[in-house]
């Protein structure tokens, strides 16, 4: 297999509360390691304050990490210069939810995807603009778009000038934070088709971050479920749908409405989430897991072994994997 | 049986320095006593300026009733006075809307907020308004009820929120429920509960809901009967079974092929060509004509009307209406 592409290793992300005594602190991702290999597509699910999009932030550096590492194609961020730091951001982009407030408004569509050529040192302005034509044919963007304004396009038209300038710099990895969350589905089909010609054409990776199971399955290779800023089951795709280990997945996945499905929906679990300042003691899906044991309420579980592509931290897994071993 | 609900032909026009935006152009709903609706459609379509109109929730200054009736136990609501309006609302038809938020007033406890309508519409006094409210905070699974009467609404969850807003909509006896993308802002799990207190309650209570989403998903697990939206009209409507398993209008088909599942093969998206017509300049015939892969000369030419094709599966096609 080849190297990763991105690598995080036990990334911890606190943030200070403000206003309180002492140095109170909220830790919105907790020991998070994951790889991602060139060419791939790694999912990250989970609900809202689970932490997905502060782990995609951290990775484009918008937000500097507390603790662990990053390592892109096995250079630490941290320890790059100023300017090498700056190479290597190039390569990474990211596109955001919401187009109309991740794009300009005074600025032309031209001059959006422009920008980064120009911050990057492309001098020629003829060069330029050539590139930025290439750019916007590649999400299907005619020349008559170069002078038009953000809020003259449709929210999918936005999305992909969006997608545009992520390409503009020749990235390899872009993080997807919840790109069609604010589209419709008829738009939302061209945006994932043209995410998907996109990474078989540039040979891209994802960082795929949503919360819409069905979208996150489409696209995927891998995917890691998040619960209040961590890991809790990652795995091949097909395999995380077909057989998922950890209680909270089981849950999520019952219930997400499904197309396929009549029956009235399944309330696997009254409770909300509770709040990432004051989390629960041991593993913190117990307040609200079926299996709960004595265990769970008084020690986090690792994530653990299933194969090589599946890791789930849960203590009533081992039990299990150790009565079926017990069998044989 | 009678219809609680039926809307007739109704247009509705946005006003504005351009011209007249035809937003609903002859929509042809009924609704019965006990049933769940699902409405759904893109955003532009006009399912919750469907909704809107029932409630006479529209704009005054730049939105006009321009033609039709809606008839709610057989009362014609379309020119009712504000006044007449408000004697409705909240008792006989009560609504629930996306942004539990923007509907609840920041400023008052939640207590003070389910007692006024108990008050207004019943008619009690203050204490038995407050043990009814504590009632039906109980009722709609709020753990402490006696506690959340006494915390103001920016303390609450956004599930905990619908609860409290579907609470308040229910306690007057309402017939009919207009839920406009009541899950859209929570996340899953919250959804799976919250359109499961929905179903619970007003199974129990006998109301009637009108649930107003975008997600066919939704529709397929809690709906008995569906209606399609399309810029202004109703496409295609029947049971969720019929609808979502054998659409027959050509808009629903590509709807449901534009989806990503949850199961089965991982197939490329078919995703609808166009983008949603601008109701300043809506295309002749059939609105859907521009984006349609099957559309005939007669689509662009004339509207088709909604007729049944089967039991209870109404479509508006012209290709289907051929066969009729």
């Amino acid at each position: 297999m080849s190297k990763p592409i991105l690598s995080l290793r036990e990334v911890v992300k606190e943030f200070p509360i403000r206003g309180a005594r002492g140095n109170l602190s909220f830790r919105a991702v907790n020991h998070v390691s994951l790889d991602i290999f060139p060419g791939e597509t790694v999912g990250l699910v989970g609900e809202s304050g689970c932490g997905k999009s502060t782990l995609g932030y951290m990775v484009m550096d918008l937000q500097p990490i507390t603790q662990g590492e990053i390592l892109f194609e096995g250079q630490k961020l941290a320890d790059a210069s100023k300017v090498e730091r700056r190479k290597l951001q190039a390569k990474i982009q990211i596109v955001f939810q919401d187009p109309q407030s991740s794009l300009n408004p005074r600025f032309r569509i031209g001059q959006i995807v422009e920008e980064p050529l120009r911050l990057n040192g492309w001098r020629d302005k003829r060069e330029r603009k050539n590139l930025v034509l290439q750019l916007l044919s590649k999400v299907s963007l005619g020349e008559e778009y170069l002078r038009r304004y953000p809020h003259e396009l449709s929210g999918g038209q936005r999305q992909r000038v969006a997608i545009a300038r992520a390409l503009s710099l020749n990235p390899q990895l872009i993080v997807l934070d919840e790109p069609t969350s604010a589209l419709d589905v008829s738009v939302q089909a061209q945006i994932l088709n043209l995410l998907r010609e996109l990474q078989q054409n540039l040979k891209l990776s994802y960082l795929f971050i949503s919360h819409n199971l069905a979208v996150i399955r489409h696209l995927s290779s891998k995917v890691a479920v998040m619960y209040l800023g961590q890991i809790v089951e990652i795995s091949g795709t097909d395999d995380l749908f077909a057989k998922p280990l950890h209680p909270y997945t089981k849950m999520l996945l019952s219930s997400v409405p499904n197309l396929n499905d009549e029956r009235p929906l399944e309330v696997a679990v009254e409770s909300e989430m509770p709040s990432a300042m004051h989390p629960p003691s041991g593993c913190s899906f117990h307040p609200r897991c079926p299996q709960a044991s004595e265990l769970c309420r008084q020690f986090n579980p690792e994530l653990q072994r299933v194969n090589d592509l599946h890791w789930v931290s849960c203590h009533n897994f081992s039990q299990k994997e150790e009565e079926t071993k017990g069998d044989a | 049986m009678e219809p609680l609900l039926k809307i007739k032909d109704l247009h509705v026009d946005f006003l504005s320095y351009a011209g007249a935006a035809r937003a609903l152009n002859g929509i042809d709903l009924d609704l019965f006593p006990g049933e769940f609706l699902g409405l759904v459609g893109e955003s532009g379509s006009g399912k919750s300026l469907t909704a809107n109109s029932v409630l006479g929730l529209l704009p005054l200054k730049n939105a006009a009733i321009a033609k039709g009736s809606i008839l709610f136990e057989g009362e014609e609501l379309v020119g009712k006075s504000e006044r007449e309006y408000q004697a409705l609302r909240g008792k006989k038809i009560s609504m629930v809307f996306q942004e539990p938020m923007n509907a609840l007033n920041p400023a008052f406890k939640i207590g003070s907020q389910v007692t006024e309508i108990l008050k207004l519409h019943q008619g009690v006094t203050a204490k038995k308004a407050r043990t009814e409210a504590v009632s039906w905070l109980a009722r709609v699974r709020i753990p402490h009820p006696e506690e959340i009467m006494n915390v103001y609404p920016f303390e609450l969850s956004g599930g905990m929120r619908q609860r409290v807003l579907l609470a308040m909509a229910l306690s007057c006896g309402s017939k009919l429920l207009l839920a406009d993308e009541p899950t859209t802002a929570l996340d899953v799990s919250i959804q799976a509960q919250i359109l499961r207190l929905i179903r619970d309650t007003t199974d129990s209570l006998g109301t009637s809901v009108l649930l107003i989403t975008h997600d066919l998903a939704v529709v397929a697990q809690t709906c008995q009967r569906v209606a399609v939206m399309y810029s202004g009209n109703i496409v295609e409507s029947g049971p969720v079974r019929k609808v979502l398993r054998q659409p027959r209008h050509p808009y629903t088909k590509a709807l449901l092929q534009a989806l990503p599942h949850l199961d089965g093969p991982i197939k490329a998206l078919q995703s609808i060509p166009g983008t949603v017509p601008n109701l300043l300049t809506p295309p002749s015939g059939c609105r859907f004509h521009p984006r349609c892969s099957v559309a005939e000369k007669r689509c662009q030419a004339d509207r088709p009307k909604l007729l049944s094709v089967a039991e209870n599966h109404y479509v508006a096609c012209w290709r289907e209406s051929h066969h009729v």
